[in-house]
C-alpha cells in the first residue's frame, strides 16, 4: 500500500511534465507563424509577428532614400492541414491608399513554408514635390485573409551634400 | 540500489533539459492561457516529485 502511495506522486509528476510537453507543442509549436525579412542598406531586418507584445500591432523598418527595400513574407505552416490565403500588401499613408504593390493567393502545406516577395522603391511613393532634407512614414499593411500586419517604414531624408563655395571673383 | 538513484538522476537531468529547452525555444509562442496552465503544472511537477523522494526517505 505504502508503495503505490508513494508511485503515485511519481505519476502525478510524470502526468504534470507529460502535460507540460502537450501545452508547448500544442500551444506552443502548432499554429500558422508569420514572419517579415526586410532587406534595406545591406541590411536583413526579421519581424516575427506572432512573438510580438499583446496588444503590439505595429513593427517598423527603414529604407534610405534612393535605396530600394526588398521584402520576404514567409508564412511557416505548422498544422496537419494545408493552409491557403489570399494576401494582399499595400501601401498607406494617412489612412489613404498609395500604392497597391500585390495580391495572390499564398498555399501552405502541412508542415511546410511558403513565402512571397516584394520590392518597395521609396521613388514609387513619394510626393514629386517631397523636399529631400524631409523624412516620410508609410505604413505596409499586409492581409492575409482576415489577419492584417501593419509595418511602418521610414524612408530617410537624404544626406545633406554641402554645396560646393561660389568662385571668389 | 545505487544505480537506480543514477537512473533516476538521469532521468530527472533529461526532464529539466527537455522542459528548459521547450521553455526557452517556444514559451514565447505561447498563449496566456497556456502559460498559466503551463507555470501551474510546473508547480505541481515540482511538488509531487518533492513529495515522492520525501516519501521515499531523500
Amino acid at each position: 500500500m505504502a508503495t503505490r502511495h508513494r508511485n503515485l506522486f511519481l505519476y502525478l509528476t510524470l502526468l504534470c511534465f507529460f502535460g507540460l510537453i502537450t501545452i508547448f507543442i500544442v500551444d506552443g509549436y502548432m499554429g500558422i507563424y508569420d514572419t517579415l525579412y526586410i532587406t534595406a542598406g545591406e541590411r536583413e531586418q526579421k519581424i516575427e509577428f506572432e512573438t510580438g507584445e499583446p496588444g503590439e500591432r505595429f513593427w517598423s523598418a527603414g529604407v534610405n532614400r534612393g535605396e530600394k527595400a526588398f521584402f520576404r513574407y514567409e508564412v511557416d505552416n505548422r498544422q496537419f492541414s494545408s493552409h491557403t490565403a489570399q494576401v494582399e500588401v499595400s501601401v498607406w499613408r494617412m489612412q489613404e491608399k498609395v500604392l497597391d504593390i500585390l495580391s495572390q493567393p499564398l498555399a501552405a502545406d502541412s508542415f511546410a513554408k511558403a513565402q512571397l516577395e516584394w520590392v518597395i522603391d521609396p521613388s514609387q511613393l513619394l510626393p514629386g514635390d517631397a523636399p529631400p532634407e524631409q523624412g516620410y512614414e508609410y505604413t505596409v499593411k499586409i492581409k492575409r485573409g482576415e489577419l492584417e500586419r501593419n509595418v511602418i517604414l521610414f524612408i530617410s531624408p537624404a544626406p545633406y551634400v554641402p554645396k560646393p563655395p561660389l568662385p571668389v571673383r | 540500489m545505487k544505480l537506480e538513484y543514477v537512473l533516476f538522476g538521469f532521468g530527472i537531468l533529461f526532464c529539466l533539459a527537455g522542459v528548459g529547452y521547450l521553455a526557452a525555444e517556444y514559451v514565447k509562442n505561447l498563449s496566456e492561457v497556456g502559460k498559466l496552465i503551463s507555470l501551474l503544472l510546473t508547480v505541481a511537477m515540482f511538488a509531487f516529485l518533492s513529495k515522492y523522494f520525501e516519501d521515499i526517505g531523500w
